[in-house]
């Protein structure tokens, strides 16, 4: 899966604070075709537009990730955090 | 403010007073309180967590006569404190109690230097990497299982739980199985010595002792004849240019053997008692075994077994707690699966629940390095004893045996018996 400019009607983003993985990779676990590691076992991800039908597959990567690393945007709709909170 | 009450006394929990407006729990330190005793201790956490979700402990172990203990038994604080490895440090965590020079690497670490020596070990710990241990994992468990399967009984820990990941660890690092034996008498003084047994800590000192006898022996080997294991990989590895020192590479092999063999024995010990004493959730996990890797992190939120600890680097106020440098923040994982701010019906196993974030292998740059390692060797046992014994229960009447500890909860025996 590679990085796109967002299409503001279809696509979703995904952002990985790296600085903030640690390796649980239970991203990986849940969605290992979006969530990919490196070989460290550490997200690789920094940035990913998806397509909007995807866009339950991004959430449980990012609900599943302890350190609260992920955040899942629509590119059309308000900014927030998948569990709610504030960017 | 300050007022330190240390009659000791106090309220029915044990709340007396309080130090700066955080609750004083007088000389409390959960592996030598009577009230975790025994089976009531996740119970007895989610008490303390909802009447004090953080309190502080003058409890005086004789590494830090002035030190206190600042607990944080709710996940939200646990949580940032795990994270801020910059306030509070890993150094000389392995023994709280007493004087060592046994090091735990890069357990004991912090910050860049860490960040040097975890590298050496991620890659052998990646998801991918332990992907191909599968088949060797599988191999090892099935042998277990069916060498006791015509029994029809055994003690769960010593008979299995013990021997399984400890007969993994011997295949990883390159040592014989013929130290086996040697092995699983280290890790029983490990998870089965009370204080109340070794007082001074000489028991567990000696048994340390050993485990760097044999592992220097065995680095000793490889510096002629290398082999394909991780010892030998470690003789390779560099850190700022040069190669790694041997006391560094011992305790690295010290923190995978510290915390590799009675974690997993002591998860599995739990979860396998939860399933003996209920025969729906098994009856799910024989029906459908395609669930069990979201069951493992289940038994792992519901059981999470380890109390982390870290040392203060500095005086700083963190959650409205004044701690002062050299102070112990305490930071039992058990409580924090069972946090009702954080997981719907926190008190019931649910074998399929998602999200699950529980905080089992820790949080923050000190993740537990092998928990890929501990998901794949539960989840094999998991699928392979409810394939070959699958309805096994509690022997009637026997005795199942605890040992709270200060680092690890575990379970010391389990009978179980079956129809053959």
């Amino acid at each position: 899966m590679k990085v796109e400019e967002p299409d503001l009607n279809s696509e979703i983003i995904i952002e990985v604070d790296r600085a903030r993985c640690q390796g649980h990779a239970r991203c990986n676990a849940e969605r290992p075709d979006i969530f990919e590691l490196d070989d460290d076992g550490y997200s690789s991800l920094t940035r990913l537009s998806v397509p909007a039908a995807r866009r339950a597959d991004a959430e449980a990567g990012a609900n599943a990730c302890p350190e609260r690393a992920i955040a899942v945007w629509s590119a059309c709709a308000g900014a927030s955090r998948p569990d709610g909170s504030p960017r | 403010m300050t007022s330190i009450d240390t009659t000791g006394e106090g309220t029915k929990t044990g709340v007396a007073g309080d130090i700066g407006g955080v609750p004083l729990r007088p000389k409390f330190q959960h592996a030598m309180d009577p009230s975790f005793a025994e089976e009531s201790f996740f119970d007895r956490w989610n008490e303390i967590r909802e009447e004090t979700p953080i309190f502080v402990s003058n409890f005086q172990g004789a590494a830090y006569r002035d030190a206190k203990l600042w607990y944080f038994v709710r996940h939200r604080e646990s949580f940032e404190a795990h994270r801020r490895t910059d306030l509070f440090s890993n150094a000389g965590l392995s023994h709280p109690f007493t004087e060592s020079d046994s090091m735990l690497v890069p357990g004991e670490l912090d910050g860049a230097e860490h960040r040097k020596y975890r590298n050496l070990l991620n890659p052998l710990f990646a998801p991918a990497r332990v992907a191909e241990l599968e088949p060797i994992v599988r191999d090892h468990c099935a042998e277990l299982i069916d060498s006791l399967a015509g029994h029809g009984s055994c003690d769960f820990v010593a008979d299995f739980a013990m021997k399984y990941p400890t007969a993994i660890f011997c295949q990883m690092l390159g040592l014989p199985q013929s130290d086996l034996p040697h092995l699983l008498h280290l890790t029983h003084i490990f998870q089965h010595t009370s204080p109340a047994e070794d007082p001074d800590g000489s028991i567990v000192r000696q048994a340390n002792a050993e485990i760097y006898q044999l592992m220097r022996d065995e680095l000793n080997l490889r510096r002629t004849k290398p082999r394909d294991d991780i010892l030998s990989y470690l003789l390779t590895c560099e850190v700022d240019g040069a190669p790694v020192r041997e006391e560094m590479m011992l305790g690295m092999c010290y923190l995978l053997f510290i915390a590799g063999l009675d974690t997993v024995a002591s998860s599995l010990g739990f979860a396998f008692k939860h399933t003996a004493e209920h025969p729906d959730i098994r009856a799910r996990l024989i029906a459908e075994p395609e669930i069990i890797p979201t069951a493992v992190e289940e038994f792992l939120r519901c059981y999470s077994i380890v109390t982390n600890v870290r040392t203060a680097t500095q005086d700083v106020e963190f959650e409205g707690c004044p701690i002062r440098k050299g102070d112990r923040v305490i930071l039992p994982t058990g409580p924090l699966g069972h946090d009702p701010e954080v997981f719907d019906q926190p008190d019931e196993l649910v074998l399929d629940r998602k999200p699950n974030r529980h905080l089992a292998f820790g949080a923050g740059p000190h993740r537990c390095v092998g928990s890929h390692l501990a998901r794949l060797e539960l989840r094999i046992a998991s699928e392979l004893w409810h394939q070959k014994i699958p309805n096994y229960e509690l022997v009637p009447g026997a005795a199942v045996g605890y040992n709270v500890g200060f680092f690890i909860t575990a379970l010391t025996s389990l009978p179980l018996q079956w129809s053959v």
